[in-house]
């Protein structure tokens, strides 16, 4: 069974800064309904739209990293139907039909299967700019049956990039890894954060050996694009293998029940009487501006990043889940540019540091919560000089730096090794009945003789486990020499 | 003007206004809302005050400006003269009205004009008809019907108007005022409720040329806020000199100087050959495409009116729909809020747009736009262009009104410098039996001074600069 | 009287622009509209002599970009709206809003 999978995700430029035609706020989360809205994004008589120079920096930069055609000018258009969260009763993009200019045409992307190492392509058919529409919440019954509509403006205005994809995806599998490294790149550039709410949607069309294409709307996680796919693809198996034909339709995924159900109100018109913006001149793509944007766009090359660290024979997990969480990158190039061992580093942040985040809850994708690079590479020297193991290092003093990410190394650091034979030596000789009493097999005793070692030692930094072997072996061995 | 030569005093001046509307007011209709002449009163003497005191004043200082309504103030309500907008106070100014308010300009009422600034004779306001100053059983003209009367009448010394198709310049022809509608983009339209943006401009209107040439140099010059205004400098028309009529080419583009009543006609050649005596050279020349402006402009206005208005759907606006679904809220809102011209102009340019018809309407009009706009750059890069304004004198009320065709065709010449997006002067020449009778002078693309100048020429031979209705 | 021949068109037009026509209103803006459609049909001739390309836009010059400025914020509570919590609050599917 042949499928065809195409896929149009809408990602919020929200690192833009503002929206795409005033002044208003791209990242409206957190702020109070209705506050992030003025005269031009509330579509007000008389107000005009003005095209941000950001927003348009940041789509170029996305269409260099897609490899599309850069056209020498962009052109608006206006989209016509009536919402309660579309001010104008209009949507200001860019259709091609209409006169429009879209920012990219004809581009391709490669992205990465990492549990596999496998590189895949898919061509890209378009890149739009456009506004995020206002939203609308339903009180009681729903979309369907809720008697009043309340909407919230702020994000009326906010600028989208509309990628649009060809029908060149084989497997639900394919269309996350897609998303997901698409949305990677994204961040690299700049242009999103892709783990803000509602920050993106995927709109998906599948089809079955041929047959005609069901498109599947409201797709908003990455984990939706597998789960939504596959249901689909089922739910067109079962029909067809009943004898059935998939008739073209759109359907919306309900991610609650996770299914797909038919559309019942025509929300869309099917008349959008098209026509350029006539408040738009259409803006000019310099060859400055496509520099600019090259800049950008180096920096968001991930096959060229992962090759980087491969070259120093990181293992690939280890470059993955490196290069998939930003800071811990941003992180290792800085590290190793001050000459930490790039294996050793990597293995430091992609393993022991990111583990420990995870273990500690903390938010691997929040700078703050890494520390700064001098630390990183002392302690990378410290595991290359043999002085403390690396049980050490990855037992004690990594989750007490991802506590306190900006300690320095030397509070993190335990008692050295030598330091701590002498008190080991002068409890054993102290405590002569905890001894006695671990001999007997009372375990509890060694507890309390770690205890009293680390009282000793004061405030400095010590390994538990450490101190608990160094007992272990002495008491052993035999009586403490007196 | 006079007073700040120490002839007039503002203070006095502004109560001979005030008594003017007076007089006038109830029977012209040329105001959809007056602010209160108490603030006014305030405001000019504090403007009295500095003038006495040596303190520098706004160019505008101590001048009635009338607005037209559907120009955004936030500080007396804006209707764009329709229900749906009654009354709906905008919050912000228009950048016009800033400019004019930055030099202590006093803003002494909004203006009527016809619904959404769509008609050509101020009878289709949802705030009742504006008569005509000068025989009230005719109408202004239109759109900007209601800046022309407060012109007229001497209810206002200055006044925005705006125009799409000829909105302030048939007014003017009709009021033996002066209107002038710039080169697209030279007056910013951030705050100018849309209706055809992308033929549109602000237009200030006075009762002389010299009048017009100081209100659009405040007004006039790059706005950040319209991505549609052009990057220039402020400009400078205001002391221009009267043209030296042997330096002056006007072109007679036969197109445009036929077809107007008889009466009309006789005027446009007196002028003309009263020209030619003075030294003005004048030359022959022809816009076949100009047969077809008219519809071409028609459909593009209507297009980009459907697409303006879609907005007013009931949700920010005072004209509710009291539906119980989304729907019907919508549609109920929308028949209530909008007159009937409205209506058909919306429909009209749906039908435009729509699949299976836009490339045979819509797209067919830009071509002709485009030959339009490439035909006039260059016959008037040589010359001014003569042109009538109305193919009637002004008609009395309810004539135009039975049949849509005979409203639209009072545009004939006008739509022209709309699609070219050329600027036009137009100006009072003669009087017949009481009516005024106006000229069109169309220039090249910011060639606003040249038309300033032939207009102060004009005006010497006329001697009908500062005329106001008795 | 005969019903205009258009009349089908103009409800499809009304119900595009969302605008509810009483059966009068209808048929007297059919009339107008036939008139003015044909009227502006006269354009699509000539435009076919014409080989040009649409003019959109009068001027042969580029927009404009703006550059980072601040916010021109407006309290939504100005507007004739009805709110709830913040939200404004419209009809939907069988709500009624109270005139304003």
């Amino acid at each position: 069974m042949k499928v065809t999978i195409g896929l149009e995700i809408h990602v919020q430029m929200s690192e833009a800064g503002s929206k795409l035609f005033c002044n208003c706020k791209a990242d409206y989360r957190g702020l109070n309904v209705n506050t992030n809205v003025c005269p031009v994004c509330l579509g007000l008589p008389g107000a005009l739209p003005v095209v941000s120079r950001r927003s348009v920096e940041l789509a170029l930069a996305t269409s260099l990293a897609l490899k599309c055609e850069i056209p020498k000018f962009i052109v608006f258009t206006r989209k016509h139907y009536f919402y309660p969260d579309l001010p104008k009763n209009y949507q200001i993009s860019m259709i091609e039909r209409a006169g429009g200019v879209p920012i990219c045409r004809n581009g391709v992307i490669s992205f990465l299967d990492p549990s596999r190492w496998e590189w895949k392509s898919c061509r890209i058919r378009r890149v739009n700019i456009e506004e995020d529409p206002g939203r609308t919440v339903y009180e009681e019954g729903g979309i369907t049956g809720s008697p009043y509509a309340l909407v919230d403006y702020n994000r009326s205005g906010v600028p989208l990039l509309e990628i649009v994809t060809e029908p060149d995806i084989e497997t639900p599998r394919d269309a996350r890894l897609l998303v997901e490294y698409l949305l990677l790149t994204l961040e690299y550039l700049g242009v999103t954060n892709p783990r803000l709410e509602g920050v993106f949607r995927v709109d998906a069309n599948v089809s079955l050996d041929g047959g005609e294409r069901v498109e599947v709307k409201n797709i908003g996680s990455i984990a939706d694009v597998e789960k939504a796919l596959n249901y689909e693809i089922l739910r067109q198996s079962k029909i067809r293998e009943a004898g059935g034909v998939i008739e073209r339709e759109t359907r919306h995924w309900d991610p609650v029940r996770g299914v797909t159900r038919p559309l019942r109100h025509k929300e869309y018109e099917e008349e959008y009487l098209y026509f350029p913006d006539p408040d738009l001149p259409p803006i000019a793509i310099t060859e400055e501006m496509v520099k600019g944007a090259l800049k950008i766009a180096v920096e968001a090359d991930l096959q060229a990043l992962l090759s980087e660290l491969l070259k120093h024979n990181i293992p690939p997990e280890h470059a993955w889940s490196i290069v998939s969480t930003k800071p811990a990158l941003d992180l290792f190039k800085k590290v190793v540019s001050l000459g930490g061992d790039p294996q050793v580093v990597a293995r430091m942040l992609a393993v022991d540091y990111k583990g420990e985040l995870r273990e500690q809850g903390k938010d691997p994708y929040d700078p703050s919560n890494w520390p700064p690079p001098d630390t990183i590479l002392e302690l990378s020297k410290l595991t290359l000089t043999g002085v403390y193991p690396y049980d050490t290092i990855k037992g004690l003093i990594i989750p007490n730096l991802v506590s306190n990410p900006l300690a320095r190394l030397e509070t993190l650091i335990p008692e050295k090794a030598g330091d701590l034979d002498l008190v080991v030596e002068e409890v054993l000789r102290e405590e002569v009945k905890a001894v006695k009493d671990y001999l007997e097999g009372k375990t509890q005793a060694l507890n309390y003789l770690v205890g009293r070692v680390i009282k000793k030692i004061g405030r400095k930094a010590v390994d538990p486990r450490i101190i608990r072997g160094l007992l272990e072996k002495r008491i052993k061995a035999g009586a403490p020499r007196t | 003007m006079d007073f700040r030569e120490g002839i007039e005093d503002p203070v006095e001046h502004v109560f001979n206004v005030f008594e003017a509307i007076r007089r006038w007011e109830a029977r012209v209709n040329a105001y959809i809302s007056l602010e209160s002449p108490d603030l006014i009163v305030e405001e000019v003497e504090r403007i009295a005050r500095g003038i006495n005191a040596g303190e520098k004043v706004g160019k505008l200082a101590g001048l009635l400006v009338s607005v037209k309504d559907n120009i955004c103030t936030s500080f007396l309500p804006t209707t764009a003269g329709s229900r749906m907008l009654d009354p709906y106070i905008p919050p912000y100014d228009a950048t016009v009205v800033k400019r004019l308010l930055e030099e202590d300009a006093i803003v002494v009422g909004k203006a009527n004009l016809d619904e959404f600034a769509m008609g050509s004779t101020t009878e289709l306001s949802a705030f009742g008809p504006t008569r005509n100053p000068w025989d009230l059983e005719r109408v202004p003209g239109g759109s900007s019907g209601g800046s022309a009367a407060s012109l007229a009448y001497g209810g206002s010394d200055l006044s925005l108007g705006s125009d799409t198709g000829g909105s302030a310049r048939l007014p003017a022809a009709y009021t033996a005022t002066v209107g002038l509608k710039p080169t697209y983009g030279l007056v910013s339209r951030y705050g100018l409720i849309p209706y055809g943006n992308s033929l549109e401009q602000i237009s200030p209107m006075a009762r002389s040329v010299r009048d017009v040439a100081l209100l659009l140099d405040v007004i006039g010059g790059w706005d950040p806020l319209d991505a549609t205004s052009l990057r220039v400098d402020k400009p400078r028309t205001f002391t221009t000199s009267k043209a030296d009529p042997s330096k002056v080419t006007v072109c007679v583009v036969k197109e445009l100087s036929e077809g107007a009543e008889d009466v009309i006609e006789r005027a446009y050649w007196r002028i003309l050959k009263k020209l030619e005596s003075e030294g003005v050279e004048l030359r022959e020349e022809k816009l076949p495409v100009a047969s077809k402006a008219l519809p071409a402009y028609y459909t593009i206005a209507f297009a980009e009116a459907a697409s303006n208005l879609a907005r007013y759907d009931g949700v920010f606006y005072p004209t509710k729909g009291g539906g119980s679904t989304w729907e019907e809220e919508v549609e109920l809102a929308r028949m209530k809020g909008f007159g009937r011209e409205v209506k058909k102009r919306i429909l009209m340019g749906v039908y435009a747009l729509s699949e299976g018809y836009r490339d045979e309407y819509y797209i067919a009009a830009t071509k002709v736009r485009r030959v339009v706009r490439d035909e006039v750059s260059r016959i008037s890069r040589s010359c001014i262009i003569a042109s009538q304004v109305s193919p009637i004198l002004p008609p009395r009320l309810g004539e135009r009104l039975d049949d849509p065709l005979k409203l639209y065709a009072m545009d004939v010449y006008t739509v022209i410098a709309n699609l070219a997006g050329a600027p036009a002067l137009v100006q009072p020449i003669e009087f017949y039996n009481g009516l005024p009778i106006g000229i069109q002078w169309i220039g090249k693309p910011l060639g606003e001074g040249e038309l300033v100048s032939l207009g102060l020429l004009v005006e010497e031979l006329t001697g009908l600069a500062g005329v106001v209705a008795g | 009287m005969m019903e205009c021949r258009y009349r089908s068109v103009v409800e499809k037009l009304a119900s595009l622009a969302k605008i509810k026509l009483s059966g009068e209103e209808a048929e007297t803006l059919c009339r107008d509209l036939e008139r003015t459609a044909e009227f502006l049909r006269s354009v699509s001739e000539i435009s076919k002599e014409l080989d040009v390309n649409p003019l959109y836009y009068v001027w042969d010059e580029w927009g404009p970009l703006r550059g980072p400025g601040e916010p021109e914020a407006i309290d939504i509570a100005d507007l004739n709206v009805h709110l709830k919590e913040g939200y404004v609050k419209v009809p939907w599917r069988g709500g009624r809003l109270e005139e304003a």
